[in-house]
């Protein structure tokens, strides 16, 4: 499994497109500067920054999506077939890419978290102080971790596929829908779970009901479950 | 049975009402180059996926190395270098790169292995070019490379010559014969070039239409091609009657108003000759022919032929 995970990684060379994609961890923080650039900065906690840099937009669709894309460009090029008679189990497969996912993940919302510091403290919007810093990077690495769970459908129907098109599809439908059932019912979309496990202790954040966590790990769970499930006959389908 | 490392009865392979793969019965035997030969279509790289196990068999048994692959991959495998169809490598990575991906997770001991089987198959060790750069014959030794790589004892090659020129042709057919001959390697090829295959397979079997027709040695089917005697005079009625009551010739065929084909070998040539011209028969042409390997495949396959 660890040479699995090597061979992934080794992989990565030399494609710029996915190291590129990391810019998008600075979209957040510099729209915070303009949006917040008018107001009294007085009167902006550092938590209400970070909701603008991190915590809302980040989580909800460019992390998504990102991530969604990252799944295709992984699976794009891979020769299944010569990857089976080497033999390398196929389930081992599907979770060295889930690693590289979510290692990915947790450096795009590190720097997410490190640009948000940034953007907040040379624009003087913010004040640097340790308990909001740590707040971030332990919120960041919430994210980093929670997310990869909630896209694991979109990484199997990657592996199930040749194409890039439906998986592109399927990325921006699944991250349309959580965004949208987030106001709807939390508990059916992953995505739309994974926000209410993360905003449920987020200072100035009040949601109709009190979140159930229960409920919320219950949904990626099942999500996660399933879509594994389905990774592994697709995989395991003979032509 | 124990020198069969390949075994296939019965095997069929179905498409919807498409019948790709008709019970195929293919034995390759240990140490040899068995050639797998027919026209584009014909089911070759069927077989060969169902033979490892990528493309489930309708009915039928496969057996490499005496036991079936399903359940035993983790033992088989191993034992087992393959090219099916184009090789896939990571367009962004170079082709020492590539192989040492695969050395990885193969678990590759040799510490040379990925140096090796590029120096086997003429490509530079650690240059610059990106296999998305490599041209079509580069890729095609990569993925010889990449079979060759954990030294396998039994190699399935499909079409592995495609895209190669004439040169790299020979070079790739003279280490497959070294691979054999020196290092008692199988080597289970498909092609749909007769001169390529005639050239380097010990055992031929000829597909057509998903019917294995002939399973031989090559030195077998070279000495089932027809010899036969032509003959062309100028007047062929005349002639055979000679030939009948002088040398009680019976078996022959008259393909035309001036050509006869006598199909009795051991006739005596300057016999036949001297007697046409005493009885005034002009001889425009007497020969021994022999049917080519083409003829005979053509014969075979009902007239369509290889390329």
């Amino acid at each position: 499994m660890l040479n699995l995970i090597q061979s992934e990684f080794l992989k990565l060379r030399r494609r710029k497109f996915i190291w590129l994609m990391l810019f998008a961890a600075l979209f957040m923080p510099l729209v915070a500067i303009f949006y917040f650039s008018g107001a009294n900065a007085t009167e902006i906690t550092p938590i209400h920054f970070y909701k603008w840099t991190a915590f809302s937009y980040t989580l909800w669709i460019i992390l998504p999506f990102v991530l969604g894309m990252l799944c295709t460009m992984l699976i794009y090029n891979e020769n299944q077939e010569q990857l089976w008679i080497i033999p390398i189990s196929r389930m081992g497969y599907f979770f060295s890419k889930f690693v590289v996912v979510l290692f990915y993940s947790i450096c795009f919302m590190l720097i997410t978290a490190v640009s948000s510091i940034l953007a907040g403290v040379t624009s003087g919007l913010i004040v640097f102080t340790t308990d909001s810093i740590s707040f971030l990077f332990i919120k960041c690495l919430e994210i980093g971790i929670l997310i990869p769970l909630a896209i694991l459908p979109i990484l199997a129907v990657t592996v199930s596929q040749k194409g890039y098109i439906l998986p592109v599809c399927v990325t921006i439908v699944f991250t349309f829908f959580g965004f949208i059932l987030l106001m709807i019912n939390m508990y059916i979309h992953p995505l739309s779970s994974t926000t209410a496990i993360f905003m449920r202790n987020i200072e100035g954040v009040v949601l109709d009901e009190p979140v159930n966590m229960g409920k919320a790990f219950l949904c990626i769970g099942i999500w996660g479950i399933a879509s594994t499930i389905w990774a592994k006959i697709a995989l395991g389908k003979e032509k | 049975m124990d020198n069969i490392v390949i075994e296939t009865r019965q095997l069929t392979k179905i498409y919807g009402e498409q019948t790709v793969v008709n019970e195929v019965n293919l034995h390759v035997r240990k140490g040899r180059i068995y050639g797998l030969l027919g026209r584009n279509g014909a089911g070759k790289t069927t077989i060969m996926k169902m033979i490892l196990g990528l493309s489930s068999v309708t009915s039928g048994e496969v057996d490499v190395f005496s036991q079936t692959i399903k359940g035993n991959e983790k033992y088989i495998y191993p034992r087992i270098g393959a090219i099916i169809e184009t090789p896939g490598f990571y367009p962004n990575l170079t082709g020492t790169e590539n192989l040492e991906i695969f050395a990885k997770l193969r678990g590759t001991s040799r510490p040379n292995a990925v140096k090796e089987a590029l120096g086997v198959v003429g490509l530079p060790y650690r240059d610059k070019k990106v296999f998305s750069k490599y041209s079509l014959g580069m890729k095609q030794r990569l993925g010889i490379a990449n079979a060759i790589l954990h030294d396998p004892e039994l190699l399935i090659l499909d079409e592995p010559t495609n895209g190669l020129d004439p040169i790299g042709i020979a070079e790739v057919r003279s280490f497959i014969q070294d691979l054999c001959v020196k290092r008692g390697k199988t080597v289970l090829i498909s092609s749909h070039i007769l001169s390529e295959i005639s050239l380097l397979a010990d055992d031929i079997g000829i597909i057509h239409n998903g019917v294995l027709l002939e399973e031989n040695s090559l030195a077998e089917l070279h000495k089932r091609n027809s010899k036969y005697i032509l003959l062309q005079v100028s007047d062929t009625a005349k002639a055979v009657l000679l030939l009948e009551r002088r040398f009680h010739v019976k078996e022959y065929s008259v393909q035309d108003t001036h050509t006869v084909l006598l199909y009795d070998t051991d006739l005596d040539m300057a016999e036949i000759n001297k007697a046409l011209m005493l009885e005034n028969i002009s001889v425009i042409s007497l020969q021994l022919c022999n049917d080519t390997l083409e003829d005979y495949f053509k014969k075979v396959t009902g007239g369509e032929g290889i390329a």
